[in-house]
C-alpha cells in the first residue's frame, strides 16, 4: 500500500511535468476530430451518481462489466499478483473498532476526471478527453509504458500484463462490439462507450435525436438496487444532474483537482 | 469516419504479425495514421436479437434478457417488468453465460469404468443411456419393487420439481428427498408450525418499515438475492421523505450487518434468546398488536409467561453478549413501527423466537409482513393419472444416508439424482460417498462431474436454463405470481438435454403406467398444452415486449388476439404475471383461524428445560474454545458458484480474498494465539480439520471464527476444483430434532499456526 502510494505521488509530479508538452497536439487532435463529424447542437457531458445508501455491494455491476467489456478472465495468479482486470471494482475499508465498527464498500468505476491526470502522461496520445468527457483509451496507439497507470490517483487503469485467452468454447460469450485488447496494452472504463454508439446509431435509424435512457451502460443496467444514476451532466433537467444535487454528495479525492465526473452520495 | 475506420481495420490487419509495442508505435506515430475515435469494432453492424429466459442459478427466477448474436450468446440482461428482477440481476445471473459455456461442462452420457468415485468414465449414446435406465427400472417395476427406487434432488428450478415428483408417483415410488441449502432459507418449519399451513412463505421487504435480522444476511443470502437488493435501494432512498432502518444481529459483520444501521454482534446461537427477550419487552411495555393477538392467536399467555420469567433483557445480556439497554431500545423501535423480524431456517426454536415476533406485532399476512406464496389454478398441471395415491414419503434428505445402509441389501436399488451434490455439501460430506456404496446403481443427472456424480454408474448431461423450454412459475415478495414461459435460447450444446425433457423422454420409453402420468413427449409439447389452457381461462397478463436498449418501448398489445398471437406474443415476451392482488390471502385466516404462539413441538420443549439456547460451556474447557459461524457469499450463494471465475473473484471482496479460504478472526482474539495476518492456520473441531488463510477482522464477535462455506472442491471443473478448503467437513451430521433439517451452526472449534 504504501509503496503505491509513493508511486501515484511520483506519478502526479511526472504529470505535471508533462502538461506542458501536451498541450498543443492534444487540441489539435481533438478539432481535427471534429471537423468530420456533424456537429451537434447540443454537447453532452456524460456523468454517473453512485448512491451509498442504496448500493447492496452485491457487485453485480462489478461482473456485469466484465461481461460486457471482454476482461480478461480473473484467476488466482492474477490474483495475488495484483493484475486481475476489473474495470468497475468494489473497494471496502474498515474503519474504528470492535463493536463499534464500520465497514464502507464502494463500487469504483473510472472516475471520468474532467481533470484526468492520466492522459497528460501519455507520450503517444493513446488517451485522451473526447468532447463528451469520456477519458478514452486508443488500444492500437498504446506503448504500454504504464505512465497512465501510475498517474491515476484511482487505480482505475490497467495494464494487460499478459495475452487474454478464454476456452474455446467461452469465447463465443464475448461481446462483438468491444475489441480485445491485446498483451502490453493498457485498459480502462468507457462509460461503456460501444452502448453510446450503439445508442446514436439507433437513434439516428429512427431519425430521432439521442434521448435520455437510451445510453445506458452495462453496470447501471445490472443494478438491482439502482444505486447508479447516469446521463447528462449538461442538462440541467437530466437525472444524473438532478441526482447530483444532494447534499450527501461527495467526490473521491476531489482535493486532488481531478474533477471528476462520478459523484458519490453518503449513506446517512 | 466509416471509410477512414475500416482502412484503418484493413491496415492493422495487413500488420496483424507484426505486434507489440514498438510496431505499434512506428504505426501510429511515424506512419501517421489516424487514431480510431473510439474501440476497434469487431463485428459493427452484426444483426441482434433479445430473447427472454430464466436464470436458473438459484430459486428466485429471474426472468432473463439474452442478446443473441450470430447464434452465439453474448449477453444476460434483466428482462425489463419482470416482477422478480425488474431489468437488473444478480452478480450469478450476469456470470450465467460462462456456466453455458463452461469449458467442462458435461456434454455427453457416459457410463461408468472405474471403481466409483475414482472418475473414470466412457462416454456412450443416448439411446443406451436410456436403455440401460431404463431396463432397471422395468425389472424393478415386474419384480414388485417399485419402492426401491428414490431420486434425489438439491436446488431444482422450474417445473422439474413437479415433473420429478409425477414421475415416482406413476412408476410406484414415493420417495424424493431434497437437499436445502445450508444459509439463506426462509424459516418455513416456524411458519408451518405457528400458522398451520403447509405452503411457502415470503418476506415483502419492500414494504417494510423497519427490518430487524436475527442473523439472516439477507442481502447476500436469500432466496431471492435481487429482490432483497431492490428492496434495501427502494427502503432506503426509493420513497420521498421516507428511510426505513436495518438492523442487523449477527456474530459477524456480514455486507447486510455494514450497510445496517445498527450492528449487534450477537454470540452465535443465541439469536432466539435475544428474539424472546424482544417479545418480553414488546409484552411488558405493551407494544404489540392487541387486536391481531386477541382475534387471530392463541397461546398468549402461555408465552407471555414463558419470556416474562426466561427472557428479561437482564437476562440474556449476558449470554448474547447485547446490553440490556440495547434490547430495550431496539424492542421499542421495533414495536412502535411494527417492523418485520427475519431470520433464516436455522433450529425451530431460534426459528420459533424470531417467528413470534412478528406474531406479536401482527406482521402476517400483512403487507411489509410475511406473505404467502400462491399460485393461480391457470398454471397448475392438469391432475395426473396416476396408479397410485399413496403419500410420498418424508422426504427428510439427511435421513438418506442411513437409510441406505440401514438393510443389506440397500432398501434402496436405483438412486437417481438431479443437481444434487451432498458429497460436497452437507455436514462431514463423506458419509455420503460411504453411503452410496451400498446402493446397487446410481445415475445422476447433472451439468457438471461435481464431487456426488463421481460416485454415479451413469452420468446423464443436463442443459442449463438458456438452453431449455422453460415453464417456470415463481411468487415475488411482494405476492405477485410470474410464469416465465418461453422458447430454448439456443440449442443445447452437444447431447446435453434439459431435465425436465429427459423426465419426459423416460416416461415415454418406459411406457404405461408412466405415460399416462406424463403424457408429454416434451416439454415444448407441455408448454403448447399451457399456452392453450392459459389461453382460454383468459386469466393473467402478458409481461410487457422486451424493448433492445436505446428504442423505446413499442406499444402495448392490441386486446384481443387469436390462440396463434397469444401463443407468439407470450412466448416473445416471455410470460405472464398475476398481480399480488389477485393473492387468496388478503388477510389473515388458517385452518384453524389462529395464530399459535406456542406450538405443540415447542410446548414440549419449554416444559423439558428452559434452558433453551445453552452456551456449552463444556466445549470450550474441551479443548474447542471458539464457535465456528459458516456463511454463504452470494457468489457462493446455496454452496454453489466456485465453478465460475468471475464469482470466485467476487466472493471475498469485503476482505480483498479470492482463490482461496480466508477465516474471520478478532485480532485480540488471534494475537492471544500468536497469529498474524494473513498466516496459515489449522482449524480442528472434532470432526475434522481444514487450513485456512487467517485474515484479521474488527468486524467479528472475539470468540468466533467466520469461513465462508461454497469453497474446497476436489472436483466441479477447472476453476472450482483445488481452490480452498470445505469447513463442510468440520461439521457433525446432527440434525435439528423438529425439523430434520441439517444443523450448520454451533460447531466449536480451535485453531493454531499452521
Ligand atoms: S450493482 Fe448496484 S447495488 Fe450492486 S454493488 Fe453495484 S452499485 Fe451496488
Ligand atoms: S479515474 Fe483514473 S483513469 Fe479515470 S479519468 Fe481519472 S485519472 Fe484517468
Ligand atoms: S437472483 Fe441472481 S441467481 Fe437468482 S435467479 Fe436472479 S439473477 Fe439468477
Amino acid at each position: 500500500m504504501v509503496s503505491r502510494r509513493a508511486l501515484l505521488q511520483r506519478a502526479v509530479v511526472a504529470a505535471g511535468a508533462l502538461v506542458f508538452l501536451r498541450r498543443a497536439p492534444t487540441a489539435q487532435a481533438a478539432s481535427g476530430q471534429e471537423a468530420d463529424a456533424p456537429r451537434p447542437t447540443h454537447t453532452p457531458r456524460w456523468g454517473m451518481v453512485i448512491d451509498l445508501d442504496k448500493c447492496t455491494s452485491c457487485q453485480a455491476c462489478v461482473v456485469a462489466c466484465w461481461a460486457e467489456n471482454n476482461q480478461p478472465l480473473p484467476g488466482p495468479e492474477a490474483h495475488r499478483a495484483g493484475r486481475v482486470i476489473e474495470w468497475m471494482k468494489l473497494l471496502s475499508v474498515h474503519e474504528g473498532s470492535y463493536p463499534r465498527v464500520r465497514q464502507r464498500l464502494l463500487p469504483i468505476p473510472c472516475q471520468q476526471c474532467d481533470q484526468p491526470p492520466c492522459t497528460t502522461v501519455c507520450p503517444v496520445f493513446a488517451t485522451y478527453k473526447n468532447p463528451e468527457g469520456l477519458v478514452a483509451q486508443i488500444y492500437p496507439r498504446c506503448i504500454g509504458c504504464r505512465y497512465c497507470v501510475n498517474a491515476c490517483p484511482y487505480t482505475c487503469k490497467f495494464f494487460n500484463w499478459s495475452e487474454a485467452r478464454w476456452p474455446a468454447s467461452m469465447a463465443q460469450e464475448l461481446n462483438p462490439d468491444v475489441s480485445v485488447r491485446p498483451k502490453g496494452v493498457t485498459e480502462k472504463c468507457t462509460f461503456c462507450h460501444h452502448r453510446l454508439q450503439r445508442a446514436k446509431e439507433q437513434a439516428a435509424s429512427e431519425g430521432r435525436v439521442l434521448q435520455a435512457g437510451d445510453y445506458v451502460p452495462a453496470c447501471m443496467q445490472a443494478c438491482p438496487a439502482q444505486a447508479i444514476v447516469f446521463g447528462d451532466l449538461n442538462d440541467p433537467a437530466s437525472d444524473v444532474s438532478k441526482a447530483q444535487d444532494n447534499p450527501r454528495r461527495f467526490r473521491l479525492q476531489e482535493e486532488l483537482g481531478t474533477e471528476p465526473k462520478v459523484t458519490y452520495l453518503s449513506e446517512a | 469516419m466509416e471509410v477512414t475506420r475500416r482502412a484503418f481495420l484493413q491496415l492493422t490487419g495487413l500488420m496483424a504479425g507484426t505486434t507489440g509495442a514498438f510496431e505499434r508505435f512506428i504505426r501510429h506515430r511515424l506512419m501517421g495514421l489516424p487514431a480510431p475515435a473510439d474501440d476497434v469494432l469487431l463485428t459493427p453492424h452484426a444483426p441482434e436479437q433479445w430473447l427472454p429466459s430464466v436464470c436458473q442459478l438459484c430459486p428466485a427466477g429471474c426472468g432473463v434478457a439474452a442478446r443473441v448474436v450470430n447464434g452465439r450468446v453474448v449477453k444476460l440482461e434483466g428482462l425489463p417488468a419482470h416482477p422478480i428482477n425488474q431489468g437488473s440481476l444478480c452478480p450469478r445471473g450476469l456470470a450465467g453465460l460462462t456456466e453455458l459455456y463452461h469449458p467442462d461442462r458435461l456434454l455427453q452420457p457416459m457410463k461408468r469404468i472405474g471403481e466409483r468415485g475414482e472418475g473414470r468414465f466412457e462416454p456412450i449414446g443416448w439411446d443406451e443411456a436410456i436403455r440401460t435406465l431404463i431396463d432397471r427400472l422395468r425389472t424393478l417395476h415386474q419384480r414388485g419393487e417399485s419402492h426401491r427406487v428414490a431420486w434425489l434432488s438439491g436446488h431444482t428450478a422450474g417445473i422439474a420439481p413437479q415433473l420429478i415428483e409425477r414421475f415416482l408417483r406413476g412408476y410406484g415410488a414415493t420417495r424424493h428427498f431434497v437437499l436445502s441449502p445450508p444459509t439463506g432459507e426462509l424459516p418455513v418449519d416456524a411458519f408451518h408450525m405457528m400458522v398451520d399451513w403447509q405452503g411457502q412463505m415470503l418476506y415483502d421487504l419492500a414494504q417494510a418499515t423497519l427490518i430487524l435480522s436475527f442473523g439472516m444476511d439477507w442481502l447476500q443470502a436469500y432466496p431471492s438475492p435481487v429482490e432483497a437488493s431492490r428492496a434495501y435501494g427502494h427502503l432506503r432512498r426509493g420513497q420521498p421523505d421516507r428511510r426505513v432502518r436495518v438492523v442487523q444481529i449477527e456474530p459477524r459483520l456480514s455486507v447486510t450487518a455494514a450497510k445496517s444501521d445498527e450492528w449487534l454482534p450477537v454470540r452465535p446461537g443465541q439469536e432466539g434468546w435475544l428474539a424472546l427477550s424482544m417479545a418480553h419487552v414488546l409484552i411488558r411495555d405493551r407494544l404489540f398488536h392487541e387486536r391481531f393477538v386477541q382475534d387471530s392467536a392463541v397461546g398468549f399467555e402461555e408465552f407471555s409467561r414463558f419470556v416474562e420469567s426466561h427472557a428479561s433483557p437482564e437476562q440474556v445480556a449476558e449470554p448474547t453478549g447485547i446490553p440490556a439497554e440495547t434490547i430495550v431500545r431496539v424492542a421499542t423501535e421495533f414495536g412502535l413501527r411494527r417492523g418485520l423480524a427475519v431470520g433464516s431456517r436455522a433450529d425451530a426454536l431460534t426459528q420459533w423466537a424470531v417467528m413470534s415476533l412478528n406474531g406479536l406485532v401482527g406482521n402476517i399476512d400483512a403487507r411489509g409482513g410475511i406473505l404467502r406464496r400462491w399460485e393461480p389454478e391457470a398454471l397448475s398441471l392438469p391432475a395426473a393419472v396416476t396408479p397410485t395415491d399413496a403419500p410420498m414419503l418424508p422426504t427428510d434428505a439427511q435421513a438418506l444416508p442411513a437409510l441406505l445402509q440401514s438393510q443389506q441389501p440397500s432398501p434402496i436399488e436405483v438412486l437417481v439424482l438431479s443437481s444434487a451434490n451432498p458429497c460436497f455439501l452437507s455436514p462431514s460430506p463423506s458419509r455420503w460417498a460411504d453411503a452410496f456404496k451400498a446402493v446397487p446403481w446410481i445415475v445422476s443427472c447433472t451439468a457438471f462431474l461435481d464431487e456426488t456424480a463421481l460416485h454415479a454408474d451413469l452420468l446423464l448431461p443436463t442443459a442449463t436454463a438458456l438452453e431449455q423450454w422453460q415453464y417456470a412459475p415463481t411468487t415475488a415478495s411482494d405476492g405477485t405470481v410470474v410464469a416465465t414461459i418461453c422458447r430454448p435460447v439456443l440449442a443445447p450444446r452437444n447431447e446435453a438435454r434439459g431435465l425436465p425433457d429427459l423426465i419426459l423422454q423416460l416416461a415415454q420409453a418406459f411406457g404405461p403406467p408412466l405415460d399416462n402420468a406424463l403424457p408429454w413427449h416434451s416439454l415444448e409439447q407441455l408448454v403448447m398444452d399451457r399456452l392453450h389452457a392459459l389461453y382460454d381461462a383468459k386469466v393473467g397478463l402478458l409481461l410487457p415486449p422486451i424493448s433492445v436498449p436505446g428504442t423505446p418501448a413499442p406499444s402495448v398489445e392490441k386486446p384481443a388476439m387469436n390462440v396463434e398471437e397469444f401463443g407468439k406474443e407470450l412466448l416473445a415476451r416471455g410470460g405472464l404475471l398475476w398481480p399480488a392482488e389477485a393473492s387468496p390471502w388478503p388477510e389473515f385466516r388458517t385452518p384453524s383461524r389462529q395464530f399459535e404462539f406456542v406450538p405443540r413441538a415447542i410446548a414440549e420443549r419449554l416444559k423439558a428445560s428452559p434452558t433453551l439456547f445453552p452456551t456449552e460451556e463444556s466445549a470450550a474447557a474441551a479443548g474447542f474454545p471458539l464457535q465456528l459461524y459458516l456463511y454463504s457469499p452470494l457468489a457462493f450463494l446455496n454452496g454453489y458458484g466456485a465453478h465460475l471465475p468471475h464469482l470466485q473473484q467476487i466472493a471475498g471482496s469485503q476482505l480483498h480474498e479470492a482463490w482461496v479460504t480466508w477465516a474471520e478472526i478478532h485480532p485480540s482474539t488471534a494475537g492471544a494465539l500468536g497469529i498474524r495476518d494473513g498466516e496459515s492456520i489449522w482449524v480442528a473441531s472434532a470432526h475434522g480439520r481444514i487450513t485456512v488463510k487467517a485474515r484479521w477482522s474488527e468486524g467479528i464477535q472475539p470468540s468466533v471464527i467466520a469461513i465462508p462455506l461454497g469453497l474446497g472442491h476436489t472436483a466441479h471443473g477447472r476453476w472450482a476444483q483445488g481452490i480452498g478448503e470445505n469447513p463442510a467437513c468440520l461439521i457433525e451430521a446432527k440434525r435439528d430434532p423438529q425439523t430434520g433439517q441439517p444443523l450448520w451452526q454451533g460447531t466449536w472449534v480451535k485453531v493454531w499456526k499452521a
